[in-house]
């Protein structure tokens, strides 16, 4: 609604600055002729008028195209308008809702990737992040944030239940690294590959968290990692998310240094 | 070492066995930190980017790039055998590091070649041959490529310089060119008849040599870095695989030289 | 009102480039992990060598550990193989070749150690969008026999690693890593 009214004042007001400007430069040129020494004062405020109403223009085009720009570039933007409209009103009218716009699809683009990618990020993270947008006004967002506490119950629960098969597949990862034997460690590796769905379910290891989102080393195998375990004769990480199947067995391991 | 000595030592050893991780004639951590392993930490340490045990100092540090670290640093980065080089050391410091405003060599910077000295099989013979070489920017990213190349075969075949003697008569075409029958006879001469333009392009020559067959790469024996980074200054980098801490990537050729005389050198270097 | 239409040109041209050249910066935390994750392979295939070296160990453990220490590697990467007696004859060997001459070295007792492993370049990007950088490290041999002779040299490698940003769907997820592989290493002795 708001939109509507500024855009209808802004049209309002440009045909006024045009009819403004177009009556001013017929009078200027006139003038122009008998007075050339007042000629330039009079070409100063159509020069400003002129330039008030590039910035509304320059303003409504970055409105309408929020959603195509990167969210820096709206903000270079914003400054940059704002610096130059000098506190101009409806300027600043505009560039109020570019701003709101701005920090709708920021709150919608930040909540969609925490779903999307919700496994891809560390668990206190995405709980924080939800926090800051619980109250956020939009419906959309709402929608999200619902989503989101599904999501971290049921990844709480996960962990819950992993917990007794993430200990008892630690101290069999500990076996295998300090194994005496070569013979031992394979015992120990095959009584490990009985907790998995297949001696191929994908072992992902993470490097580290940068912003929240995990980044991982080249996924393995659980049995490629075992037989690493128990050549290396070390285990340097750590268990950090189980996933099981329907059967209780292991379909996916996360381990983190 | 004598015996009584090696077990006097033995508690020392095993103290420090977990910060070193190595003991008896392996390379000693001292020695192996003074050593300039590589390039990248012969610019590191002369930039003051990198801590004493070669670890990355981060740019936001007050010792990152400090005139202090630079200033320990240089001393160990020349070949300290060389005395031309140990006389310059402190005026090179004085302008360098010292200087309003302190130079830094960058990795990206044109100013910079390598010469690569290798062997190749030439017609049955065992040759020597050098590369030129230098960085070059290709699909957002960077690649060596190969820039000149100096082969003893390939020198003194073109002559340049002389003013061409020979030519082929401007009526020439009136006679199907028959002229060039007699152009064609001596090898000697047979550029008198190329145009104004053209440049003889060892490269080619090379490349040719090695898609027929006559040439085979055998391998490289020594690599030798020029720097012209640095205003007033331009130095050699070599390495030295020699024992001592003074060994590793260093300056083996130092010389004050302003712009116009970089250029004199580059043209020497290029056409040794 | 031309000028206005060439300045929203200039100004939609202007988002336009924004949105192109966005490709990230690896940040310097980011590369401290890279770093590690590379240093922690040199010490993986430290380990696999010291194993097939090693005259204890099973076959079957020495052919797994070759195995293994050949999926570090990328494809085609050599390693040059130099010896204290005959410094200038230094030849180019495939990785598979030479972790097998390793098994097959003609001693009772092999040790081999890695030491240093802690010198890693800056990371460079080549033409093909990866990364490149080098790892230093130095590596201790000793081979003895049963008559009593005894081989000991310490060579310094120089090891090429590559390090790709790549992306893979696991169990529905998409998964950014790292695929960091080793390439040639180019081997100098050094004196003591």
């Amino acid at each position: 609604m708001k939109n509507r009214e500024v855009k209808r004042s802004l049209f309002s007001k440009g045909s006024r600055l045009l009819v403004f400007a177009v009556a001013f430069g017929a009078a200027g040129l006139q003038s122009c002729k008998k007075k050339p020494a007042t000629s330039e004062p009079v070409e100063s405020a159509t020069e400003a008028n002129e330039n008030i109403s590039a910035l509304l223009e320059q303003a409504q085009y970055l409105l309408d195209n929020v959603e195509k720009m990167s969210s820096s570039h709206v903000k270079t933007e914003i400054d940059r308008l704002r610096k130059a409209a000098g506190g101009n009103e409806e300027v600043e009218a505009i560039l109020k809702q570019v701003e709101a716009k701005l920090g709708a699809k920021e709150s919608i683009n930040q909540a969609k990737m925490l779903v999307d990618n919700f496994e891809n990020y560390d668990l206190d993270y995405v709980k924080e992040e939800t926090e800051k947008l619980r109250n956020s006004s939009y419906a959309e967002v709402q929608t999200y944030v619902n989503q989101l506490d599904k999501m971290i119950a049921a990844r709480e629960q996960r962990a819950v239940d992993a917990r007794p098969l993430k200990v008892r597949l630690n101290d069999y990862m500990l076996s295998i690294a300090n194994a005496d034997s070569p013979a031992a460690a394979d015992g120990y590796v095959n009584k490990a590959l009985e907790l998995f769905a297949s001696p191929s379910v994908d072992v992902l290891i993470i490097i580290g968290i940068f912003d929240g989102e995990k980044d991982f080393d080249k996924p393995t195998t659980i049995s490629q990692y075992l037989d690493y375990l128990k050549l290396q004769k070390k285990a340097p990480y750590r268990i950090e998310n189980i996933e099981q199947d329907a059967n209780g067995k292991i379909r996916l391991l996360e381990l983190k240094k | 070492m004598p015996l009584k000595r090696i077990l006097c030592l033995l508690p020392f050893c095993l103290l420090v066995l977990p910060v070193f991780g190595q003991v008896g004639n392996y390379l000693d951590a001292e020695e192996f930190y003074a050593r300039t392993k590589q390039v990248n930490q012969f610019i590191r340490r002369f930039n003051g980017e990198e801590d004493l045990k070669g670890v990355r100092i981060n740019t936001k540090d007050k010792t990152y790039r400090s005139q202090k670290l630079r200033k320990k640093y240089l001393p160990q980065l020349i070949d300290q055998q060389n005395q031309a080089i140990v006389d310059q050391l402190t005026a090179f410091g004085v302008e360098v590091i010292e200087g309003k405003p302190a130079e830094f060599l960058d990795f990206y910077s044109p100013d910079w070649f390598a010469e690569v000295h290798a062997d190749v099989r030439f017609e049955g013979r065992n040759m020597p041959i050098t590369f030129f070489l230098k960085l070059e920017e290709a699909n957002g990213g960077w690649k060596w490529v190969i820039d000149h190349i100096q082969f003893a075969p390939y020198q003194g075949l073109f002559d340049m310089e002389r003013t061409p003697k020979e030519f082929l008569n401007p009526l020439s075409h009136e006679l199907y060119f028959m002229p060039l029958n007699e152009a064609m006879q001596d090898p000697a001469r047979l550029e008198d008849y190329a145009s104004k333009n053209y440049t003889p392009d060892v490269l080619t020559l090379f490349l040719y040599d090695m898609k027929r067959g006559r040439l085979q790469f055998k391998g490289v024996n020594n690599v030798h870095l020029h720097f012209f980074q640095l205003e007033g200054w331009y130095f050699e980098l070599s390495e030295f695989n020699r024992s001592g801490k003074n060994a590793g990537w260093l300056i083996s050729n130092l010389v004050k030289a302003e712009t116009a005389d970089k250029e004199k050198l580059k043209a020497y270097i290029l056409a040794q | 009102m031309k000028r206005y239409m060439l300045m929203m040109l200039c100004f939609f041209l202007g988002s336009m480039a924004m949105a192109q050249n966005n490709e990230p910066d690896i940040s310097p935390e980011r590369k401290q992990a890279i770093d590690s994750l590379a240093l922690e392979k040199v010490r993986d295939l430290s380990k696999y060598i010291t194993i097939i070296g090693d005259k204890k160990t099973r076959d079957v453990d020495a052919n797994a550990a070759i195995d293994r220490a050949v999926e570090l590697f990328d494809e085609g990467a050599k390693i040059d193989v130099s010896s204290l007696n005959r410094p200038d004859d230094i030849r180019a060997y495939p990785v598979k070749d030479y972790l097998k001459r390793l098994k097959l070295l003609n001693y009772d007792q092999v040790n081999i150690e890695w030491f240093h492993i802690q010198y890693i370049s800056d990371l460079v990007k080549q033409a093909d969008g990866r990364y490149v950088g080098v790892i230093t490290i130095y590596q201790r041999f000793e081979g003895k026999r049963k008559d009593g002779m005894k081989y000991v040299d310490t060579t310094k490698k120089d090891i090429t690693v590559y390090v790709e940003r790549k992306k893979t769907v696991i169990q529905g997820r998409t998964i950014g890593f790292w695929d960091v592989l080793l390439g040639d290493i180019r081997v100098t002795n050094t004196y003591k």
